[in-house]
């Protein structure tokens, strides 16, 4: 059931990058930074998941506002001409990393159990 | 085996997790599509400020180089006046100078002539529920100005003895060409308005009048969509600027004399079986 995610994620990026639909070029550097919001969601999602404080109210409302918010904030940014795009980048790709690199951590974990348990 | 396979089973967090990845790959996908279209259309970047950087960068340059020219042309007639003021020779080649600048445009002329508007439609043909957008924009072409809408006007103005132009103020010489592009016009490479377009010729008036709204011509293409389109107005005097721009001509030298002979009897000839 691990591989759920990874097949949502593929069926996703397939529909739409098969789809005719694009989007202007104005907003599209917001799009990525909405993207990369979600990129964080999801590895704090599967993150809580695994340390079992998974709350769905919590992961549905951080996804969609993050999104928004992580775009609205970059355009609003480019309006005043304060470089909130860079701000947001930072702080999202720093969550990523440490979402990712504690996921990491209990797989290994999990692995070491599971190995000195067969050997016990 | 895995954390996965431990702690995830009759958990209903990955399938949430799995519904809104769904959503994030649409996301990256569509970013994905949109970051490699610009890269086809080779923008510098796609942010509001790289983009008005660029710009401005782009019309400091334009900027300078329009003041180089005009210094360089000042520098030209100061020549010109100089080898006026000569003897003989010069003078009378300096005279003939003045000729050539005024019929090449690289003179600012008045005199009496006409001012002609075209502009956009204000009126919009029904759209039919099936109309796609393409077939729309079909429908919609005529009620546009258009270049074709221009060079249809330069070449009747050019038939009736027009015999200096301006577009939108910029003057018309031998290697004009007037383009749409996008919501412009370009004529001479520079961009102008797009609507309304300004045409200014010198000539008799009367006769740039009468060339303009003889039946059939120029005036009647628009009476079927929107009259409003195209006005003209006679004018006592008018002021054309010289062209400002660059002159280079590459690739046409002056042919040898034998040469020149030889096309100017081809020229006579083709005159003659033309009749």
């Amino acid at each position: 059931m691990g591989w759920l995610p990874v097949v949502g994620l593929l069926v996703g990026f397939f529909v739409v990058y098969a789809s005719q639909w694009t989007i202007p070029p104005g907003v599209a550097p917001y799009l990525s930074l909405a993207a990369l919001a979600g990129v964080d969601s999801i590895c704090g999602g599967i993150r809580a998941g695994i340390e079992g404080k998974f709350h769905d109210d919590i992961f549905l409302t951080g996804f969609f506002m993050n999104t928004v918010l992580a775009g609205l904030l970059a355009y609003l940014g480019d309006r005043i001409g304060v470089d909130l795009f860079l701000a947001a980048v930072v702080v999202l790709g720093g969550r990523v990393f440490l979402n990712l690199s504690l996921i990491r951590r209990y797989w290994l974990t999990q692995v070491a159990l599971s190995r000195t348990k067969k050997e016990g | 085996m895995s954390v996965f396979t431990s702690q995830i089973r009759n958990r209903p967090w990955v399938w949430q997790v799995t519904a809104l990845g769904v959503v994030l790959g649409g996301l990256l996908a569509a970013s994905l599509k949109t970051q490699d279209r610009i890269r086809q259309e080779q923008l510098p970047t796609t942010r509001i400020s790289g983009l008005a950087a660029a710009y401005s960068d782009l019309r400091d340059t334009v900027a300078e180089q329009k003041k180089k020219i005009a210094d360089i042309q000042a520098s030209l007639i100061r020549y010109q006046k100089a080898a006026a003021d000569g003897e003989g020779n010069a003078r009378l080649l300096s005279e003939s100078l003045q000729k050539a600048n005024l019929l090449s445009g690289l003179v600012a002329v008045t005199g009496p002539g006409v001012v002609i508007t075209l502009q956009d439609s204000t009126k919009r043909p029904p759209r039919s529920p099936e109309d796609s957008p393409e077939t729309y924009a079909e429908v919609l072409k005529p009620y546009i100005i258009h270049d074709q809408d221009i060079q249809a006007v330069l070449n009747e103005l050019r038939a009736a003895g027009a015999e200096a132009i301006v577009i939108n103020d910029q003057r018309v010489i031998a290697t004009t060409a007037v383009r749409c592009v996008g919501p412009t016009i370009l004529v001479n490479n520079i961009p102008t308005n797009g609507s309304p377009v300004k045409i200014k010729a010198i000539g008799d008036p009367d006769t740039l009048v009468s060339s303009m709204t003889m039946a059939n011509g120029v005036q009647d293409a628009y009476k079927m969509t929107d009259p409003s389109m195209f006005s003209i107005d006679k004018a006592d005097a008018i002021t054309l600027p010289a062209y400002a721009g660059p002159t280079p001509l590459r690739y046409a030298r002056e042919a040898p004399k034998a040469e020149a002979e030889r096309a100017q009897k081809q020229s006579e000839e083709a005159t003659q079986t033309g009749l």
